[in-house]
């Protein structure tokens, strides 16, 4: 049997780049694939819904267009075409990914992949038959997926992301379960397509990785647009009926109450794509979430093993699937690398986008951090202004001491972009005093950090 | 309720401070207004009063520097409060400039070292935090190794050199005191705060100029009478003029007549002064020694003068004067007053100046005056001149116009 160098199950975000990194580093990679290269995130998650939310955000740049003189006549939403829209924008992507790894040699085995030993791997090809790989180092990515059923089996519209992807009509109601990241997302996009939209969020307010201040500006935005948040919300269940589609109970603050909507979107939970993957044979841990048990070396508790992307269960994003990928790569090849957590850049593209690096100020209190913090508004800020989006601010939380930036987190046009600034004078440890030396073209949003960081 | 002890700007061009001594323990109950920190600037010690009851937590050891408005200690109100700084705010984070053994020495370096490697001025790639907290704790970043990407010095790196520094172990105090050289000892005290500064001021005076000093006496009969009158008008006067201030008088006046001992010798420059300001040398105990100025004592009244000798002297005594009220001097009285036993010394210039008086007890002596033995008061002085700038000539000259002054206090109304 001939030998492979290293043998990645599952080519999404962690598992493609573990490959790429792999040939960079002179060695063989195999990737054994399911489905399609490229994962959820090109798939089914983050470029499909950035991509309608892309189609949302035109939708609103042409309302705008008539207070700059320009007026489309005969404006409309046609969702079918919005759909084949990102539907081309994954295939361009899915087939960008596979030229890479053909660039890089890498092989990609169609099929399914199971260990028998810690060099060994059993692949179920398409065609029904089986195949043996005998691999030096073996790397799982097989990310994670939503669950098969949520409340009482079978209820039609009680959907996933996946499944919101591959609507053919807009909702004309929709209840989003979890008000995170995706959560909001999904908001922004149905109820700018004109869906009559709630969410029911656990804890006291959406997305409590960003600093309050921030999602306030988000909340009050979704509420003067009509949109109901329930917080410390708790589905119990939800039954089909005829006349509303869906009667949902919902535990709020500790009182039930019923809804209705045409749908229900459970954006979570989410869990590790391990099963028939023979991780107990072999002896590969898991962690209490249920998901591969990693050091920061992305080795398993099997010598040879690695894992890295969502199948660990932790920090379940894209942006730091990469890094996990690109380690358990160097690390399977004989170097020695190690992935830091610290300052992981997170975004939304809502309306207004939302993102974050670090610490909110609730959490630097918490942690006995003496803090100072700089705001600057959206509103003022010239390029803002010219493009008819003054709407947020970003917040700068420093340490007091040395001035090491502990946070950034902003609300406001493009703030999926202008937090890599942010995120490289984290990594660099730098302090606001450096970025607000720093030249920044004027006018443009990135001057609203610059402003920020003055401010600390 | 937790306050703050910050490093409080003393000065115009101040940019740090020395914590030479905290007056209370670490978790002593202080109370509010007590001295709980004495710091150091270049010039002057000042003590740092507590802002609130509490118990201490001190942030900087003692010989550490601090940048000005720097917390370096907090008050805890309550125990608990104090336990829970304990926990989250590390204490001595800012470590001494003092070596601690083998290990310490060879990270710990003058903060002027940073960012300057092996003398050719190679880049040390290292983040701005690291190199704050470097700065702070006194680290030579030139023997740290960094561990961020190509080798940068990171955080982590500085922390881990904090870590390695405080398990050096320190020496049992007993057996480092009790022999030095075959000698056993008393006590070992460190040169700090202003016995350090005293110290290096002294040594550098002598060691960078020439001085050469004039010794004799002034016959005071006339001015003891003089002062006696004054005393006698002390209520209309409103002050107790003593002999130190009446002669801060006269020496401003006999500069305006001398200007070439109003000189300093700056850059192979020989500067000559239009102010005339007067240092008063004023003993603080055993321990300590200050001179604050008078400013333009050539401008100012015996009235004006002797508020103001008054003055400083209550500051120095108390530990609030400030750098900028002990700088800028011309020349130095050092007077020695009733308590002397000597009469004559060879005072140390205080540079950048270029004369000393030092003056002596006066004392009832036999004299001779117009061929008959009578008793006369005497006030013996000494002058130290830099030889450098200041010839015997230009002394004796000087020294003549005071000793008239002093001999005929009545003159100063002709000035």
């Amino acid at each position: 049997m001939e030998d492979r160098d290293v043998v990645i199950i599952g080519g999404g975000p962690a598992g493609y780049t573990a490959a790429i990194r792999v040939a960079q580093l002179g060695a063989k990679a195999t990737i054994v694939e399911n489905d399609t290269i490229g994962g959820i995130c090109v798939n089914h998650g983050c470029i499909p819904t950035v991509a309608l939310a892309r189609a949302v955000e035109l939708l609103e740049t042409g309302k705008s267009a008539k207070d700059y003189g320009i007026t489309y006549e005969d404006m409309k939403v046609d969702f079918r075409r919005m759909m084949s829209k990102k539907e081309a924008v994954v295939k361009t992507l899915v087939s960008g990914v596979k030229q890479m790894l053909e660039a890089y040699g890498v092989e990609v085995i169609e099929g399914t992949g199971k260990l028998i030993s810690s060099s060994l791997i059993e692949v179920h090809l398409k065609d029904g038959t089986k195949k043996e790989l005998k691999a030096r180092k073996i790397i799982i990515s097989t990310g994670s997926r939503y669950p098969k059923a949520y409340f009482s089996e079978g209820v039609e519209k009680v959907i996933n992301p996946i499944e919101a992807l591959r609507l053919k009509e807009i909702p004309k109601s929709i209840l989003i379960v979890g008000g995170g990241f995706v959560g909001a997302i999904f908001v922004t996009i149905f109820s700018k397509l004109g869906a009559k939209v709630s969410i029911a969020e656990e804890s006291s307010r959406m997305l409590p990785q960003v600093d309050k201040e921030i999602v306030f500006i988000l909340e009050k935005e979704f509420k003067d647009n009509d949109i109901q948040i329930y917080s410390k919300a708790r589905v119990m269940s939800v039954e089909s009926d005829k006349e509303n589609g869906l009667n949902i109970l919902i535990n709020v603050k500790g009182e039930e109450m019923r809804a209705g909507a045409q749908y229900v979107l459970m954006t979570e939970p989410r869990e590790a794509n391990i099963d028939g993957l023979g991780l107990r044979k072999v002896g590969v841990e898991l962690n209490k979430k249920g998901g591969i048990l990693v050091n920061e070396r992305m080795e398993t508790s099997i010598p040879g093993i690695f894992a890295a992307g969502d199948v660990t269960m932790e920090h379940m994003w894209t942006t730091v699937a990469y890094f996990e990928g690109m380690t358990a790569a160097e690390n399977a090849t004989g170097q020695n690398s190690k992935v830091d957590y610290r300052a992981i850049p997170l975004w939304t593209h809502s309306i207004p986008e939302i993102s974050c690096v670090g610490m909110t100020e609730e959490e630097t209190t918490a942690k006995g951090y003496q803090v100072r913090v700089g705001r600057f508004p959206f509103a003022g800020n010239g390029m803002a202004a010219i493009l008819g989006q003054r709407r947020g601010m970003v917040k700068v939380i420093k340490e007091e001491r040395f001035g090491e930036i502990l946070g950034v987190h902003m609300i406001g046009p493009r703030a999926g972009d202008l937090i890599a600034e942010a995120a490289l004078a984290m990594r660099m440890e730098g302090t606001p005093g450096e970025i607000a030396k720093t030249f920044h073209v004027h006018p443009s949003l990135s001057e609203v950090l610059w402003e920020a960081a003055r401010g600390t | 309720m937790v306050s703050q002890i910050v490093a409080p700007k003393l000065g115009m061009s101040m940019s740090d401070v020395t914590i030479v001594e905290w007056k209370a323990k670490e978790g002593e109950k202080v109370e509010t207004g007590s001295v709980v920190l004495v710091i150091e600037t270049e010039k002057t010690e000042w003590n740092v009063e507590a802002k609130s009851s509490g118990y201490l937590h001190t942030l900087a050891q003692e010989g550490a520097k601090a940048k000005i408005g720097q917390v370096v200690g907090l008050i805890a109100e309550t125990k608990e409060e104090f336990e829970k700084l304990q926990k989250e705010v590390p204490p001595q984070t800012m470590a001494a400039e003092v070596k601690k053994g083998p290990p310490a020495e060879a990270v710990r370096g003058k903060p002027e070292a940073a960012g300057v490697a092996g003398g050719e001025g190679e880049r040390i790639r290292i983040s701005p935090i690291a190199r704050k907290m470097a700065e702070e704790q006194m680290i030579d970043i030139t023997r740290v190794k960094g561990t961020g990407p190509d080798g940068r010095i990171v955080k982590e790196d500085i922390e881990k050199v904090l870590e390695e520094l405080k398990k050096v172990p320190v020496p049992p105090e007993e057996v480092a005191r009790a022999l030095y050289q075959g000698r056993k000892l008393k006590e070992a005290i460190p040169l700090k705060g202003m016995r350090r500064v005293i110290a290096e001021r002294m040594q550098g005076s002598l060691a960078g100029s020439a001085q050469l000093s004039f010794l004799g006496k002034f016959d005071a009969t006339e001015l003891v009478q003089f002062r006696k009158a004054l005393l006698n008008r002390e209520k209309a006067i409103g002050v107790n003029i003593t002999y130190t201030e009446i002669l801060v008088y006269m020496i401003a006046q006999a500069l305006k007549d001398h200007p070439d001992i109003n000189v300093s010798l700056i850059q192979n420059e020989i500067k000559v002064w239009e102010d005339i300001n007067i240092g008063v040398a004023v003993a603080l105990g055993k321990e300590g020694l200050l001179v604050p100025v008078v400013k333009q004592a050539d401008k100012k009244s015996l009235i004006d003068i002797s508020q103001e000798v008054k003055s400083l002297l209550d500051k120095a005594r108390g530990g609030k004067i400030l750098p900028d009220e002990v700088t800028g001097g011309t020349f130095t009285l050092t007077s020695i007053g009733a308590v002397g036993v000597s009469d004559y010394q060879t005072p140390v210039i205080s540079q950048p100046e270029s004369a000393i008086l030092g003056t002596g007890p006066i004392r009832d002596e036999p004299v001779v005056k117009n061929g008959q033995i009578v008793i006369a008061s005497m006030m013996p002085y000494s002058l130290t001149i830099d030889h450098r700038v200041i010839n015997g000539f230009g002394a004796e000259q000087f020294l003549a116009s005071l000793k008239e002054m002093v001999e005929t206090p009545g003159l100063l109304l002709l000035k």
